[in-house]
This record gives C-alpha cells, sequence and structure tokens, in this order.
C-alpha cells in the first residue's frame, strides 16, 4: 500500500513540479494555515465605498464571531489598500476521508475542500486565483450578487483559467449569508474531484443576536471504489462516499459546545445529485436562512431535520439543549454507510452455514456476510481491499457505532474550564460524554420486566 | 523386469538346418552344402541386431520371435508390469513385450531371412527324359535323358546373394524403425494420457467450484432474495461444467484405449492404472548444438534408404554385368536309339542379343538407383526439418510452462485473493468470486495442456533423432548395453567425425551413397542393423 501510493504520489509531484513559478502569479506564496490566520485588522486604515456608505473591512472578534468549518481551516486574508486580498491556489493532492481511505484529490490550498473563505457584508474583496492543475479551472461565487463578469462561469463570463495561470477576482460583498465557491468548468469532473468550498458573509450589524457558536459544513458525494486511489467522476448515480466538509464518519470533527449556548450551523450541499436531509438528535431546531437570504420570521417553523437540496445552504440556529453526544447526520440510511459494495445479492434471511462449509474447501476463508444484516460488518475485521473502509462506523464508548459517511456528533456540555477554545471559538474534543447514573438504557432485569407485567 | 533373461537366453534357438537335395551333379552341391553345414544360415543374428539397436536407442528389451515357451514368461512379466501403478518406460515395455502388430512385423525378418537363403541357393538342374516307342517290330523305345543348368545363374550367384544380403538389410532397419516407433508412439499416448487424467481433475474442480456457487444461488433462492434467472445463471454454469467433464473423461477414455492398442492389452489386463500428474519438466534442457546430424546419423528409416541405394548399387551392377547375356545354360543330353545305341553329348543355349541387349533393364536399374538417392536427400532434409521443429517446440513450451508458473497462475491466484478481498467489501458477489476461482483453475488446466504438449514434442524430439535422450550420450560414445565388436567394425567403416558434424550436405551422415555403385562385390553388405545406421548411439 505504501509503495502504491508512493507511487501515485510521485505522479503527483512530478505533476505539480511543472508548474512551478506559473506566470502571472502575484502573492509570493500560498498563504500558510499557521495560527495567524489574519491580519491585524487594527492595520487596517483605508475605506471602501459601497453604495451611500463607506465601511472598512470587517475585523473578525469585532465585527464577526468567526465561523468554525470543521475539519477544515478559515483561509487567511491581508488588506491591501482597504481591499481583503485572498488568494486561492488550486491543485492536486492527497486527501484522507477518514483513516485508512484516502485519494488524489483536487482542492485550494492544500485542503480538501477549500478553506472557508469568510467577510462582512460591505467588503471589498480581491480573490487571486491561481490554477496548479494541468486542466483549466474557474471559480464561480455561488449565490453572490455581483457583476455578471465575476460570476466565473468558464466561457460564459469570462476566459478559462489555464494551467499555471492567476485569475483575479474582485467585488464588494453586497449581502450576508452562507454562500460556496466551487469550480464552473468541467463540474463533473473538478466537483466530483473536490473543488467547492464555503464562503460566509457576515451581517455589517447584527440582524439578530449572534450565534456563541458558528459552524459551517458542505455536503458533498464521492464515487471511490474499493482499492482504488482517485474518485471516478464517471459516476452518474451511484455514489458510494458521502462526506460532511470532504470527511466520512469516524473522520468527522466533533460539533462541541455548551449547554445552554446559540449555535448556529450553516450547511451547503454541493453533491452531484442527492439532496440531504439532516437530521439533528435532541434539539428542536429552526431554518433561519437560504443562500438566498433570511427567512421572515413567520415563515420559519421548528424542525429536526433540514433537507438541504444540491446547489443551495441552509443556516440553523437552536440553543443547546442536554449535555450528551448528539449524532448530526444525513437522514438516508445509505448515507451513513462508507465504501460497501452494493453488487452482491442480498443475504439476508440466507441460510448459509452448510453452503458456507463448502465453499471454504474452494476457497479458504469464505464466510457469507449480511445474512443478518449488515450491523456487524465493522466489526468482523475480515480482510479488505487495500485503501478502503468498506464497512461502516467505529468502536463508540458502548459499542461498535454503525454509521459512517454524513455523520457526526453534537457535543454538547456544561460548562467546564477543562474544555479548551481557541481563538475561532473552536473547542477541543472533550472525548466520550460521561452519562449521569442511571440515564443509559440497559438490559431489564427479571424483576424489572416482572413488575411492569412485561412477557418476553 | 528380471523375467527379461528369458528372452536374451532363449535367442538363437531357431537355427534351422538347410536340406538340399541335389542327386545329379556332386560339383553344383558342394558350395550350398559346406555354406550350410559350416556356417551359421545366413541371417540367423538378425534378431539379435535388432535387439542390440533398440535396447540401444530406447533401453526397452524386445521380445523374439517364435519363443512360443517364453509366451508364458512373457505374460507374467506383463502382469507384474501392471500389477501397480503404470510409468511410461513399463507402458513402452508391455507394448514391446506384447503388441502383436509388432510380432507380426517381427516375423517379417523370418520371411526376410527365407528370401536371403534362397538367393543363396543355385538354381535346381532340369532333367528332361523322354520315352518313346517305334511301331517296327523289334526295336528298342527310344529313350531320351537330359540335364541342363542355367551356367550363369552359377556366375551370378555371388552377386545376386550380395543382393539379397543388402534388402535383407534393409528389412531389418525397417523392422527395427518400426521397434523405435512404436516406443515413441506408446511414450507420447502415455503423456497424452496422463495429461488428460491429471486434467480430468481440474475439471472436476471446476465442476466443484461452479457447484459451490450453484448451491449459493440455491441458499439465495430459497431465502426469497434473488430471482429465478440468477439462480438459473448459476445452475447453466454448474451444468456446463459437468458436461465438460464427461467431454474431458469421453476424450480420456479413447486415450486410455489407445494406449491399451499399442500395449496389446485387453480382458482383465485393462485395469492398469497411471499416476495421474505429469512428471515436471527437468531442471535442465537438453541442449541443441548438433542434433540435426545425430538425426541424420542415427535416424534408422534414413539408414534403410542408405541401405537400399546400396541395393539398387549392386542390382545395376548384375543387369549391367548381364546385359548382352542374361541367360547361360548348359545341356548334358543322352539318348538310346531304337537300336540300342547311346547317343551322349552336350550343348550351350544362349540368347543372341539381336534386338533386346538389356538396354531397357539398365536403364531401368540405373533410374531406380537414381530415385533411391533422391529419396534418401529428400529423407534426410525432411529429418532435419522434423529435429528443428520438435526443438522449437519442446522450447517453446517449455517457455511456455515457465510463463505459467512464472506469470499466469500467480496472477490467477492474486486474482482470486483480490475477489476475495472485494467479495469481504460487498463489491463483488460470491459468484464473481467462485468465478474467479474457475478461472484460476483453468489456467492450472491450461498449464498442464502446455506441460503436455512439452513432453508429447520431447517425445516427438526423440523420435526425430531416432533415439532416447537417456540413451544418448554424444556421438562418439558408447552406449551403456554395447560395445559388441560388431560395433566396433562399424565406428571405423563410419567415420564418426563426419556424420554428425555435417552442416550443408543433408546426406552427410551416409558414407554408402553411390560407392556401392561401383563395388558390386558384396562384402559391404554384410555388416548388422546397427552398421548400417551408425551404431554408436
Amino acid at each position: 500500500m505504501i509503495s502504491r501510493r508512493n507511487l501515485i504520489l510521485t505522479g503527483a509531484a512530478l505533476a505539480g513540479g511543472t508548474l512551478l513559478n506559473p506566470p502571472g502569479q502575484i502573492l509570493a506564496q500560498t498563504p500558510s494555515m499557521g495560527d495567524k490566520n489574519v491580519t491585524d485588522p487594527d492595520s487596517v486604515q483605508s475605506t471602501v465605498n459601497v453604495g451611500n456608505r463607506t465601511f472598512s473591512p470587517g475585523k473578525p472578534g469585532v465585527d464577526y464571531r468567526p465561523v468554525v468549518t470543521p475539519n477544515l481551516p478559515t483561509l487567511p486574508w491581508q488588506i491591501v489598500n482597504g481591499i481583503k486580498v485572498f488568494h486561492l491556489v488550486v491543485e492536486e493532492m492527497w486527501h484522507e476521508f477518514t483513516p485508512g481511505l484516502e485519494a488524489i484529490c483536487w482542492g485550494y490550498n492544500g485542503h480538501v475542500h477549500g478553506p472557508t473563505l469568510e467577510a462582512v457584508e460591505g467588503d471589498r474583496v480581491r480573490i487571486y486565483v491561481t490554477n496548479k492543475l494541468k486542466a483549466p479551472t474557474t471559480i464561480h461565487w455561488h449565490g453572490f450578487l455581483l457583476p455578471n463578469g465575476m460570476d466565473g462561469v468558464g466561457g460564459l463570463t469570462q476566459k478559462l483559467i489555464n494551467s499555471g495561470q492567476t485569475f483575479k477576482y474582485e467585488f464588494t460583498l453586497r449581502q450576508h449569508g452562507s454562500l460556496m465557491y466551487h469550480s464552473h468548468h468541467d463540474e463533473m469532473t473538478q466537483m466530483g474531484m473536490g473543488l467547492m468550498g464555503s464562503f460566509i458573509i457576515h451581517p455589517r450589524e447584527p440582524v439578530w443576536d449572534p450565534p456563541d457558536r458558528d459552524f459551517v459544513f458542505m455536503l458533498s458525494e464521492w464515487r471511490l471504489d474499493n482499492g482504488t486511489y482517485r474518485p471516478n467522476i464517471m459516476e452518474m448515480s451511484d455514489f458510494n462516499l458521502l462526506t460532511f466538509n470532504a470527511k466520512a464518519f469516524p473522520g468527522t470533527e466533533p460539533l462541541v459546545v455548551k449547554s445552554g449556548e446559540r449555535v448556529r450551523i450553516r450547511i451547503g450541499n454541493l453533491s452531484a445529485i442527492d439532496n440531504h436531509p439532516i437530521h439533528l438528535h435532541g434539539h428542536s431546531f429552526t431554518v433561519m436562512e437560504t443562500d438566498g437570504g433570511r427567512i421572515p420570521e413567520s415563515a420559519r417553523w421548528p424542525e429536526t431535520t433540514m433537507f438541504v437540496p444540491v446547489g443551495t445552504t441552509r443556516t440553523i440556529e437552536f440553543v443547546a439543549g442536554a449535555p450528551g453526544d448528539w449524532p448530526l447526520h444525513c437522514h438516508m440510511t445509505h448515507h451513513t454507510m462508507n465504501q460497501m459494495g452494493h453488487n452482491t445479492p442480498n443475504t439476508v434471511g440466507v441460510r448459509n452455514a452448510a453452503y458456507d462449509k463448502e465453499v471454504q474447501k474452494i476457497i479458504p476463508g469464505y464466510m457469507t456476510m449480511g445474512s443478518e444484516g449488515m450491523g456487524d460488518m465493522g466489526m468482523m475485521h475480515m480482510a479488505m481491499p487495500e485503501n478502503s473502509v468498506a464497512m461502516m462506523g467505529a468502536y463508540g464508548p458502548f459499542d461498535y457505532i454503525t454509521m459512517g459517511g454524513m455523520f457526526t456528533v453534537l457535543k454538547v456540555r456544561e460548562n467546564d474550564p477543562s474544555l479548551k477554545e481557541d481563538a475561532s471559538g473552536k473547542i477541543t474534543d472533550p472525548g466520550w460524554y460521561q452519562h449521569p447514573e442511571g440515564t443509559i438504557a440497559g438490559p431489564a432485569s427479571v424483576d424489572e420486566l416482572n413488575q411492569d407485567g412485561i412477557k418476553v | 523386469m528380471n523375467n527379461n533373461r528369458c528372452f536374451i537366453s532363449a535367442r538363437g534357438g531357431t537355427k534351422r538346418s538347410s536340406t538340399i537335395v541335389g542327386f545329379i551333379f556332386i560339383l553344383f552341391l558342394v558350395q550350398p552344402v559346406a555354406m550350410s553345414v559350416a556356417a551359421p544360415a545366413p541371417g540367423a543374428d538378425a534378431m539379435q541386431d535388432i535387439q542390440n539397436v533398440t535396447t540401444g536407442r530406447t533401453g526397452y528389451k524386445l521380445a523374439p520371435v517364435n519363443e512360443a515357451q517364453c509366451e508364458e514368461t512373457i505374460q507374467y512379466a506383463i502382469s507384474c508390469l501392471l500389477e501397480n501403478s503404470l510409468s511410461k518406460d513399463e507402458a513402452v515395455q508391455i507394448a514391446l513385450l506384447n503388441n502383436r502388430e509388432l510380432q507380426a512385423r517381427l516375423a517379417d525378418l523370418g520371411i526376410a531371412r527365407g528370401d536371403l537363403i534362397d538367393a543363396g541357393l543355385l538354381k535346381n538342374p532340369l532333367l528332361d527324359f523322354l520315352y518313346r516307342k517305334s511301331n517296327a517290330p523289334d526295336t528298342l523305345a527310344n529313350l531320351e535323358w537330359s540335364v541342363t543348368l542355367d551356367f550363369l545363374n552359377l556366375l551370378t550367384l555371388p552377386l545376386r546373394r550380395a543382393i539379397a544380403a543388402s534388402e535383407f538389410e534393409t528389412t531389418k532397419l525397417e523392422i527395427a524403425n518400426d521397434v523405435l516407433n512404436l516406443a515413441f508412439d506408446v511414450q507420447s499416448a502415455y503423456y497424452n494420457l496422463q495429461a488428460a487424467t491429471q486434467a480430468g481433475k481440474m475439471y472436476q474442480a471446476a465442476v466443484n467450484a461452479s457447484k459451490a456457487a450453484y448451491d449459493g444461488a440455491q441458499v439465495l433462492h430459497e431465502a426469497g432474495n434473488i430471482t429465478d434467472l440468477a439462480f438459473h445463471q448459476e445452475q447453466a454454469i454448474y451444468e456446463e461444467q459437468k458436461l465438460l467433464l464427461a467431454e474431458a473423461e469421453t476424450e480420456t477414455v479413447a486415450l486410455r484405449e489407445e494406449l491399451n492398442m499399442l500395449m496389446g492389452l485387453w480382458g482383465n489386463q485393462v485395469a492398469w492404472k497411471i499416476p495421474d500428474k505429469l512428471p515436471e519438466m527437468p531442471a535442465r534442457e537438453f541442449q541443441g548444438a548438433g542434433l540435426e546430424s545425430v538425426a541424420v546419423y542415427q535416424r534408422l528409416d534414413l539408414a534403410s534408404i542408405r541401405q537400399d541405394i546400396e541395393t539398387l548399387a549392386r542390382e545395376s551392377g548384375l543387369q549391367d554385368a548381364t546385359r548382352l547375356l542374361p541367360e547361360l545354360s548348359g545341356q548334358f543330353a543322352a539318348e538310346r536309339d531304337t537300336d540300342g545305341s547311346w547317343l551322349r553329348g552336350g550343348g550351350v543355349s544362349l540368347p543372341i542379343p539381336l534386338f533386346n541387349q538389356g538396354q531397357g533393364r539398365v536403364l531401368k536399374a540405373q533410374a531406380k538407383l537414381n530415385q533411391a538417392r533422391h529419396r534418401y536427400y529428400a529423407k534426410a532434409v525432411n529429418i532435419r526439418s522434423e529435429v528443428r521443429k520438435a526443438f522449437a517446440q519442446m522450447r517453446k513450451n517449455r517457455e511456455r510452462v515457465r510463463y505459467y508458473d512464472k506469470i499466469m497462475l500467480p496472477l490467477r491466484k492474486r486474482m482470486v485473493e483480490e475477489s476475495h478481498l472485494l467479495f469481504n467489501s460487498m463489491d463483488v458477489s460470491p459468484f464473481e468470486l467462485l468465478a474467479s476461482k474457475r478461472e484460476e483453475i483453468n489456467a492450472q488446466r491450461d498449464r498442464t495442456e502446455a506441460l503436455r504438449a512439452y513432453w508429447v514434442a520431447r517425445s516427438d524430439l526423440e523420435r526425430a533423432l531416432g533415439g532416447s535422450f537417456q540413451c544418448y550420450t554424444g556421438p562418439n560414445s558408447t552406449p551403456p548395453n554395447e560395445g559388441s565388436q560388431s560395433n566396433d567394425k562399424i565406428r571405423k567403416r563410419i567415420p564418426s567425425g563426419d556424420a554428425p558434424s555435417g552442416t550443408a550436405n543433408p546426406n552427410s551422415g551416409g558414407s554408402a551413397t553411390g560407392k556401392a555403385g561401383t563395388d558390386g562385390s558384396g562384402t559391404a553388405a554384410t555388416g548388422s542393423v546397427a552398421a548400417s545406421s551408425g551404431g554408436a548411439i
């Protein structure tokens, strides 16, 4: 496996090597993703005119509370003459979906999907896009109100950004909300390979109580066959890897919040064809916004599952309730599986014991799977093709969690000084929830059954 | 093999004395009688020659002809050979002892010997007796006696005897060649059967694999999880594999009977078993250098044509010598006249070569000689081609087998393992997994076929070379069971350095061509089979 990976990597490195020092590259190098993710806002002097009003570039912690993008960073920027300058570099790279499963994907600035861009309504942004792919590309700013020539549609509103070229997009943000960016050239391939990201525009002035925690997710889907190392972009409908921010459970980071906090979760969907009903356990929430804007209060209703169609975003808000580990997942059952193939006959209910023995004479180690369903799959530890997480899940605090794909955990904790929080408001994973005595479902005792008149 | 003593010790029991009744001219009796008494009958050791050559070339013993007392011993020996698992060597040995076609062929030796003996005898004199009675009174009956002897027959006796001896040599060579061919036929048939037996096991394994898939389809079908069509698809594959197995078994029966025929077995003798696995290839291959020359030197069928040339050269010489005078007879006659007086005298009769001066006969004999020379050349060319073909096929098939070992079989094995992994990840069905296993089995079967082709090509090469590898140790070496005086003599006669090294001339293995045409003395024709064929192998 190592050797094969190295082999493929060598090819990727060689391909990348030809793109060093592309002509027209403005910034000396890709901005680093280190801790200092923003330029000191105090150094900002200039202002920008937007319509009749003039704003200075929005400052994190001052003008907005930064979002947390689980598993992904936020793209740093610098202010030049009052304009927020970003630099996206499109390139091929290895990406790990979850431990044991990686592939050569396309992304931005070393990440799949791209880092989250964050700005404030009224900011003037200048975004340089350097193409280090061999293929041409563009970036479309999904849901943005901007000049048509900045819309990023290859061929229609601009020339393609050819390999080695750097293009400049520049526009003023005239709205706020949860928006997205993605390639708008050969989408089947380029989005299938991962070229997408989130773009959050905070309101210049809070339109309602700002949240205590603000998260953003991008939903996407892939075809990555067991034992292969590159997403199969030819797939049209039968996707086998479904991800939150390009991670499949158990590779997804948990969302850690404190009980009683106001939590906002923004979810965009750039899957190829699938809409996702995203369900949150233990809470009722309200859908506050789409990528089209704020939903009037009169049109909102409480929900536990929010439907996120392809090409839209939804923003939900709720107050973190009871402490615990609450799943947040797509409610389509096959979307919480990992790569397990679907090419075998249904074996549920099959009496296979005698048959298995016969086959084992011909193929040692043969075992019919799934005759009692797929629940045991993850624990069987059967030999798997290399680079695959065919069987779902991971071990949880009690048992095996038979979930994969679009699944993560909202960890609600009492406020505790041991919880560590970084500048963006991201709390380090505190581990599994410790349940109070008597609050966990368990086997019923005979006495209990008798007492309640339950016959089994 | 202990019972073979019988065949060796019993040799020579067929000594026949020739009885010739001559009662007119003692003179004419002297030579043939002296020959039949003082020397063994001509061709008496021919069988031994054939045995020496064929044993020397193959390592196997040959059953003697006309050894009725040994029949029981031979049958006992055969039953011993059949008792346990029958090896290739044992099969060849049984065929050489028991194939009645071969025994019939060996009987040709006796027929040829009869011709040889006849050729050594003079034409019997012709006695005429006439009795006539006159109707005149007091007269005696007229008696007329005459004895006629073909004089020319007497003069050409040595020539004709040499021709007959040469023809006899040809027959010996042809018979010995047939013995070798039988041995190689058995060898090839044995490999074919052994390969079919081995492949049969693989057909069975493929049936087992398809049965497993069929059984799996059955439990899925019973559970209501797959369609009738999906179930029947697996059944069809299973039934197909069973039919393939049946076809293979039918073929095996035919191959087994071929071997039964070659070994001359019937009745309760046909229950023999052979090891069901072909031998693996020897680690080191027989080297090809100089093989064409070895074949030209060794091949008995080529030697028999060479012997033909010698015969026809002598025949041509005879026709030349008797061209003008094909017949010459002398007559002694006595007549008693009616008056009782006797007239005695003699005379000769001969044709006057006025019209037929023997041109036709001479031309015909020369044409036949010329024809034989072309045949000899053609045969040598063909032999060289046979050697190249068999050697190349042996090498190619060896590479094929090695390729299966190094590439194809590991690949198929790996594909089964990979299918198993993808089966575990539910990417392939159990049917695909078992199909992959079936492909692996098929590859093993194909490898068996390549190995069979190797052994048959190897056997063909031995046939093309005119002798087994095991008995070949190089053009100049002496095989283990030889070394008799006659063979030493032969090595002097045929320069061993000449024949095997010949390259440009396909006849380079032969030294008898043309020379005998002017020879005619007949002395060169008295060698053994080995003599005419280069007995070093």
